[in-house]
């Protein structure tokens, strides 16, 4: 029966190291996927801070970075039309089981969760994308480190936070 | 510059597939329930290391390590960690989401720009404090069959225990 079993994550993954390496390529990017330098960056703009000792130290990359979420942003929306899957929604289907209904409680503990994520990709110097699946490919010693620490928190406080009222 | 914002496109058409975009399956990851994304990304970290290696040696691509700064990485792993599993979304996936339509993620972005200027704003205070600085290191051999044996033995753990991960809980649908 193994057989007639979906394998997209196998497909999925495959595919998504490839890009990394073509995108590392000298000839391309120069350099791998990376994520979160795009908030800071993104932010010093809005804020006027480009005269700042960190904006300067991230120019180049958080540039990039911003481009590659905008990107994010295109592709999420171009596959939700092609597969008839957009929809506005604001409470998903598990924080509504464990946390529940509220819109307004939902979107402040995002706002919450999103500056906890973001002020840690920062402290650390990467995040999911620059940490773990590029670090991971170069086999960097501060991102197996990253990936160690984050896995331990992110269990610990998933139980914690959603555990209790399943 | 092109590059970065069609890596976005493909990365989301691509991660969208497994629903890595999706709160259920990110915290359903949190609470030990549903492996779809751990097992994509051990796949493509256990494919691209050994990928990597041989474009690096062709002399086709350069180390970009990041510095390992214990109190840092450290630090900001237990936070990062911990935003994940209240928010559902990464950093990169934060935008794929909210272009499916998922409005929570469009608040985790704003909380993430609020992160990026608050950080901003400490940085000159607080980068002393970070350290020790132990460098860009990885964990590449002098030799290059040491370097071979060492990436193939990565790679093969990680495809393994993506595959156990998978027998132990098989993907649905």
């Amino acid at each position: 029966m193994r057989s007639g079993r979906p394998r997209r994550w196998l497909w999925t993954g495959i595919a998504l190291g490839l890009l990394n390496v073509v995108v590392a390529n000298v000839h391309l990017a120069g350099r791998p996927i990376g994520a979160s330098t795009g908030y800071p960056w993104a932010a010093a703009v809005l804020a006027g801070l480009r005269d700042s000792l960190y904006f300067r130290e991230i120019d180049v990359a958080g540039a990039w970075e911003l481009l590659f979420l905008a990107g994010g942003f295109v592709g999420g929306l171009l596959g939700a039309f092609v597969t008839r899957s957009f929809r506005l929604r604001t409470v998903p289907a598990l924080w509504e089981r464990t946390r529940g209904p509220g819109g307004g409680r939902r979107l402040a503990w995002a706002f919450a969760g999103g500056f906890v994520l973001v002020l840690g990709a920062r402290l650390a110097g990467g995040c999911s994308s620059g940490h773990v699946l590029s670090g991971g490919m170069q086999l960097a010693a501060s991102s197996l480190l990253f990936a160690v620490f984050v896995l331990l928190s992110f269990v610990v406080t998933a139980r914690w936070f959603y555990g209790g009222a399943r | 510059m092109i590059v970065a914002f069609l890596a976005g496109v493909v990365v989301a058409l691509l991660i969208q597939r497994v629903g890595i975009t999706r709160f259920d399956r990110v915290v359903g990851f949190g609470l030990l329930e549903d492996f779809e994304a751990p097992k994509t990304v051990l796949v493509a970290v256990g494919v691209s290391s050994l990928l990597f290696l041989l474009e690096f040696q062709l002399g086709w691509a350069v180390l970009n390590v990041k510095p390992l700064i214990v109190a840092g990485v450290v630090g900001g792993g237990i936070l990062f960690g911990a935003g994940m599993a209240v928010l559902g979304y990464c950093p990169g996936t934060m935008p794929m989401a909210l272009g499916e339509g998922s409005l929570d993620a469009g608040a985790g972005m704003a909380g993430g720009l609020l992160a990026g200027l608050a950080f901003t704003e400490a940085y000159p205070r607080l980068a002393p404090l970070l350290g020790p600085d132990l460098g860009d290191v990885n964990l590449y051999a002098r030799s290059l069959g040491a370097t071979w044996g060492w990436v193939s033995l990565f790679a093969v753990a990680c495809l393994a225990a993506a595959f156990l991960l998978d027998r132990r809980r098989p993907s649905e649908s």
